[in-house]
């Protein structure tokens, strides 16, 4: 008996011992550790709330949430008050902080592995930490007080860094963040400066044209043939013909200087499609209140949590409330005492890609040979050996290299800016001539701002530093790939990684712009006609741009606009691809034989809702064309879709040499026969029966987890109405802003999702089904959540 | 069970989550010192299990008073392993009553 206790105690002591011998030592640790209830890290980090007091050496700051998580911070000095900023974004977007600066430095291999490492190998070689490091040197000479409040606002972040548990993405991926540094505020202004202007088009162009030859003016024309350019005529432009020429240079070419793989490998590190936004202001005169109105939402990534952070500041003789960037401590886009304004991507081309006569030290330069600069950089992968990457720089900027090809890259970019500072005197500004004086600092990137105060006074302008090209010292577009050797397409003025003289730059007084115009409505479209001298290589297919305009000339005539009014433009589905092509697909074939929902197209209105069945139809259907269009007969060209040409194209597409080609269908009328016979298969197979669970939000989280990814909900719109959502990029309104300058005016706000970035917090998602059913919260709030006091410390 | 006995099992309950508060073997340790308290087999398995419950509950309580337990219920293998965890840590903790000379083995 004694014997069979011995061995039972012993087995039972061997398990439990076991057991936590495996918890404590195996792979199983890490789940214990992070999961465990009641003292996992994951949920430390979201039970774990801040203090009610902070130490803080900058002076005294209140910061209070309101029920959707958005802080009021009121602090008379304003390195308290950007000191607090920096601790309410800490609090609550560390790690999105973390992972932007992160992908800008090129250093996301080293907590996600080999996945991130082509990514990494790109940012390295664009060396956009050095750009940002000689913009923090050149912003503490030129802007010493603005640079204190970085400082002030990276010590608040770290504070909260310290103070608080990490968030749980942390956690999951098992690493630390590092001290944030003014330099990383610089980073993330570089990588939301790089999203709106960061562009291959002259590379992809030169490819096309090379591999589609006559085809190629057909479907990738430099000009869409519309009418609602942003300044109209009568409209002053604040440029004009005396900035010169420079429109003309000839795009023609044999064989592009890069292949399709390389042009395409750049590609993916732009933005996503999808990426622009809507804005517009409207004067006095033609509003019910007789105040001017101002209307903003920024089409960008939707992401869990929103890319936007919303916060409300206070400095006793004035105040800001809008959105900016976890990361950046200045309100970007809001209102304060004095006026309001927004800002919409103005598509100018600010990047020139260059090749060389070279070898592996060194390039042809004019009649120089010169040697690359050169610097060895380690990128540190997780899981895997660390990898070797060579930056080298030319006098135009830096090399980007993948498997023996290369161009080097010119952008405004890679000099020191002073958009922080302007940013900075924005939220200050007091009216309409300070707001412009802020305008001419903001140096990237280039935006159309719109703005108006309350004083009735209205306002567009082009932003951003727009270089003049020249070869041979005569003025060239910057559409073309140049050859650097030849010394072609030189920037005067502009020293990268460095501080530019900006000389030969267009001035600002050149750039278009208008002061106290009626009424003027930005959607990415062409800026003007004729601005003078080369602009942008394309701009944004003008769907949105020719409603906008559409409904703003209707209702001037009343001269009784509204902030509902404007909160209807925003949510306003009318989708002009529809007007023009709907027409075109009942003629071409019979959408009555097809059945439910393309028997609704002919007494459809073209509004993309929800319910819609028509919508449905015609999403359905527009993708199905496309793919007849393009598929087989970019196939042949080895081009993916990635190349296919716009939704502008797309639409109007009749008489083509492209219907010619052996791969291509043989006419519009027939890819519309095919392309509807296709639609009603797939709506079979994927069984949707409304648009909305066609077009369903799915925002998911950068870390791919599902409980970290926002529910799916159906919404109106399409990637061509003002009611902004690209589907298959969630892509769309990142943050919609009504503000009216009347005093009684009721601004209002919403973003797609939420404040927090706490994944676990009701504040996480709380905004996202208003913002998917068109609804908006009052910029006026109630601040009566959660609070901290700041100051006291040394 | 006498009244010394539920005591002690009380202090042993209330010390376990005060550990697992800070570390996951607290809940290891309250299935030992429930499962070498019971009477019985049956009984010392049913005490791991609602030792770990106990803990669970506890734990979604700190959720709700920071509002997060709304979140909680859709946060899929993470609530799964929270709920995990306490039950089998306290189940196998449980069988610290084979260490009992009274203890049967059958």
């Amino acid at each position: 008996m004694d014997d069979v206790d011995t061995a039972r105690r012993g087995l039972v002591a061997a398990v439990l011992g076991g057991v936590a011998a495996g918890g404590f030592f195996t792979p199983a640790s890490t789940y214990l550790d992070q999961f465990a209830p009641l003292s996992g890290d994951v949920w430390a980090s979201t039970t774990d709330e801040p203090p009610s007091r902070v130490d803080s050496e900058y002076g005294d700051a209140t910061l209070q949430y309101d029920g959707h998580r958005v802080p009021h911070i009121e602090a008379d000095d304003e390195a308290a008050l950007y000191h607090a900023v920096g601790y309410a974004h800490g609090t609550d977007r560390l790690f999105g902080m973390d992972l932007q600066r992160r992908l800008m430095r090129g250093q996301l291999s080293a907590v996600v592995g080999e996945a991130a490492l082509d990514s990494d190998r790109f940012r390295v070689q664009m060396d956009f930490a050095r750009a940002a490091e000689a913009n923090w040197t050149a912003m503490q000479d030129r802007d010493p007080e603005a640079a204190g409040l970085l400082e002030a606002y990276a010590d608040g972040v770290n504070a909260a860094r310290e103070d608080q548990a990490l968030p749980p993405e942390f956690e999951l991926l098992d690493y630390e963040p590092a001290a944030w540094t003014p330099a990383d505020t610089l980073i993330l202004q570089l990588q939301i400066s790089w999203t709106l202007t960061g562009s291959f088009e002259s590379l992809r162009r030169s490819v096309l044209e090379s591999k589609l030859g006559g085809s190629f003016a057909d479907l990738f024309p430099r000009r869409y043939d519309h009418d609602s350019p942003i300044l109209r005529e009568g409209v002053g432009t604040a440029g004009g013909d005396s900035s010169g020429g420079g429109g003309d240079g000839s795009e023609s070419r044999d064989s592009s200087p890069v292949s399709g793989e390389f042009a395409g490998w750049l590609s993916g590190f732009e933005s996503p499609p999808g990426i622009g936004s809507n804005s517009w202001v409207v004067s006095g005169e033609f509003t019910e209140s007789g105040d001017p109105l101002v209307a903003n939402d920024p089409h960008l990534s939707l992401l869990a949590p929103p890319v936007w952070y919303q916060q409300h500041l206070d400095w006793g003789d004035g105040w800001v409330r809008g959105v900016t960037f976890p990361g950046v401590p200045f309100v970007i886009i809001g209102e304060n005492h004095a006026g309001a304004w927004g800002f919409t991507n103005a598509g100018v081309d600010v990047l020139d890609c260059y090749t060389y006569d070279s070898d592996e030290t060194g390039y042809g330069y004019g009649d120089e040979w010169r040697e690359f600069e050169t610097d060895e950089h380690t990128i540190a992968v997780d899981g895997a050996e660390d990898v070797t990457v060579t930056k080298r720089k030319t006098v135009h900027g830096p090399v980007v290299e993948r498997e023996g090809e290369e161009v080097a890259v010119a952008w405004t970019g890679f000099s020191a800016t002073a958009t922080t500072d302007a940013v900075h005197a924005m939220a200050h500004s007091e009216g309409l001539a300070d707001f412009r004086e802020a305008t001419r600092d903001f140096d990237l990137p280039t935006q159309c701002v719109v703005y108006a105060d309350r004083d009735g006074n209205t306002y567009h302008k082009v932003t951003g530093r727009i270089p003049f090209r020249y070869t041979d010292g005569e003025r060239v577009p910057g559409w073309q790939v140049f050859d650097g050797t030849a010394r072609e397409g030189e920037w005067e003025g502009y020293t990268p990684y460095g501080e530019s003289s900006w000389d030969g730059f267009v001035p600002f007084e050149e750039k278009p712009g208008a002061v106290n115009p009626d009424y003027v409505g930005t959607a990415n479209q062409r800026i003007v006609d004729d601005p003078g001298y080369y602009l942008a290589e394309s701009y944004s297919p003008p769907f949105r741009g020719e409603r906008l305009y559409e409904v703003l000339d209707d209702w001037a005539d009343s001269g009784a606009m509204t902030a509902e009014d404007m909160r209807d433009l925003q949510r306003d589905t009318l989708d002009t691809r529809a007007r023009r092509l709907v027409p075109r697909l009942i003629d071409a074939a019979d959408v009555e034989a097809a059945g439910p929902p393309f028997d609704a197209l002919p007494d459809w209105d073209y509004r993309m809702d929800r319910d819609s069945d028509g919508a449905l139809a015609f999403a359905v259907f527009f993708d199905a064309y496309r793919e007849e269009l393009y598929a087989d007969g970019f196939g042949a060209a080895d081009l993916s879709e990635d190349y296919w040409p716009t939704d502008w194209v797309t639409v109007t597409l009749e008489n083509s040499s492209w219907f010619d080609r052996d791969e291509t269908p043989n006419s519009a009328n027939a890819a519309m026969r095919a392309a509807l016979d296709a639609a009603a298969d797939r709506l079979a197979d994927e069984g949707w029966e409304t648009y909305g669970e066609y077009n369903e939000v799915s925002l998911e989280h950068p870390f791919g987890q599902s409980f970290l990814n926002y529910p799916r909900l159906p919404t109106d719109g399409s990637p061509a109405t003002l009611n902004n959502y690209r589907r298959d990029s969630d892509a769309g309104s990142s943050w919609r802003m009504v503000v009216p300058m009347s005093e009684d005016g009721e601004a209002s706000v919403v973003l797609p999702g939420g404040n927090d970035g706490d994944p676990f917090s009701e504040q996480y998602d709380d905004q996202l089904r208003a913002w998917a059913d068109g609804d908006y919260y009052a910029f006026d709030r109630e601040f009566e959540g959660p609070s901290i006091e700041f100051g006291g410390g040394e | 069970m006498d009244r010394r006995r539920v005591l002690v099992a009380v202090v042993a309950v209330v010390a376990s989550l005060a550990l697992a508060w800070v570390h996951w073997v607290g809940l290891l340790v309250g299935g030992i010192a429930v499962g070498l308290l019971a009477s019985s087999w049956p009984r010392a398995l049913a005490a791991g299990l609602g030792f770990g419950a106990l803990a669970w509950l506890l734990f979604l309580g700190t959720l709700w008073r920071v509002g997060r337990l709304a979140a909680y219920w859709d946060a899929g293998l993470l609530l799964y392993a929270s709920v995990g965890i306490p039950l089998a840590l306290g189940l196998v903790g449980a069988l610290a009553h084979g260490l009992r000379s009274d203890a049967s083995t059958a």
